[in-house]
């Protein structure tokens, strides 16, 4: 019976999972990021990204066929950020909050605020404050937006 | 970022050929451009040259009776910079630029979003501007180093890194 219960809770949660998609209602996930999580190509070196603390979660708006159109990520996250050619670190709060805009052909809008580690091709900052960043599935994404104030991770732990 | 004058070029020369009625449908290019060096005053106390490379992607939107309407660029670009005393080069950056036209092919917009320049300079530090330019705002501009909105880098430690 044991194993009944611990089975009902998965069962409720993918049930309910299915009707938030079904009707179009938001869902709230745990956010994960993956481990190990290595940047490349930001900085002159490769930037090991370990999470250190996550709280943080989705919530996850559908349309009334089920696709995802607008995700919203918040909670805490903090990470430490190594350089892995010298192991110097430093370990930030990047909690945000960070607002995603899906479109129908892949691309997405990704709005950050408040506090946020954003890696881009031969760039690698925190932030603090407003920037929007635009990725699309098959070019290199755009920062359409910045304000607030700007730290170069490739300098500080170099 | 240097592709105002091209852009507007590109624009001019598709407004000349008018495709026919059928091409309605969006057409994307893929190319790279190797435009000739430029050289800018008044950024400086002294004059740069840029010598740039872009690869770009262009799509180019028409209406129902094959006018162009509109032209998005998407561009990765690098420059090089040299002045009295020295030369920087880019990282290579990205940047949408887009331009919209009226029914008698007049600009409606010209609006560049994205990295306006990254580089670093000689002493570590990050030269990074990013945001939105309304180019019709600036007649006559060629190239820009600061968005009308957004982060603007040091502009007075760009210029002595080149003295």
């Amino acid at each position: 019976m044991k194993k009944l219960l611990l089975l009902l809770p998965v069962v409720l949660v993918l049930l309910s999972t299915s009707t938030a998609l079904a009707s179009g209602k938001p869902e709230r996930v745990f956010a994960p990021i993956p481990q190990p999580l290595v940047v490349s190509g930001s900085c002159s070196f490769d930037i090991d990204v370990a999470v250190v603390k996550n709280n943080e979660y989705f919530i996850n708006f559908y349309d009334a066929n089920g696709n995802l159109v607008r995700q919203l990520v918040g909670g805490s996250l903090v990470v430490t950020l190594t350089n892995l050619s010298n192991h110097h670190s430093i370990t930030v709060n990047v909690s945000g909050p960070a607002y995603a805009t899906f479109n129908a052909d892949g691309s997405y809008v990704q709005k950050y605020e408040g506090l946020s580690a954003i890696f881009l091709p031969n760039l690698f900052i925190l932030t603090s404050g407003r920037v929007d960043v635009e990725y699309f599935p098959d070019a290199d994404p755009v920062i359409l937006r910045m304000s607030g104030s700007q730290r170069d991770v490739c300098t500080l732990i170099a | 970022m240097r592709r105002f004058a091209l852009a507007i070029c590109i624009a001019l020369g598709l407004l000349a050929f008018p495709v026919t009625a059928a091409a309605k449908a969006p057409t994307m290019l893929h190319y790279t451009q190797n435009p000739p060096d430029l050289t800018l005053s008044g950024v400086c106390a002294f004059d740069i040259t840029i010598h740039s490379t872009a690869q770009t992607t262009e799509i180019d939107y028409f209406d129902g009776s094959g006018i162009l309407t509109r032209i998005y660029f998407h561009s990765t670009e690098q420059d090089r910079f040299t002045g009295t005393g020295g030369s920087l080069t880019t990282l290579p950056y990205t940047y949408n630029l887009e331009l919209r036209f009226d029914s008698s092919g007049e600009f409606t917009g010209f609006v560049v979003s994205g990295v306006i320049l990254n580089l670093r300079l000689p002493d570590g530090s990050l030269f990074l501007s990013a945001g939105r330019i309304n180019v019709l705002a600036h007649p006559g501009i060629s190239f820009a180093f600061v968005p009308d909105l957004g982060h603007s880098g040091n502009l007075a430690a760009f210029c002595a890194a080149l003295a």
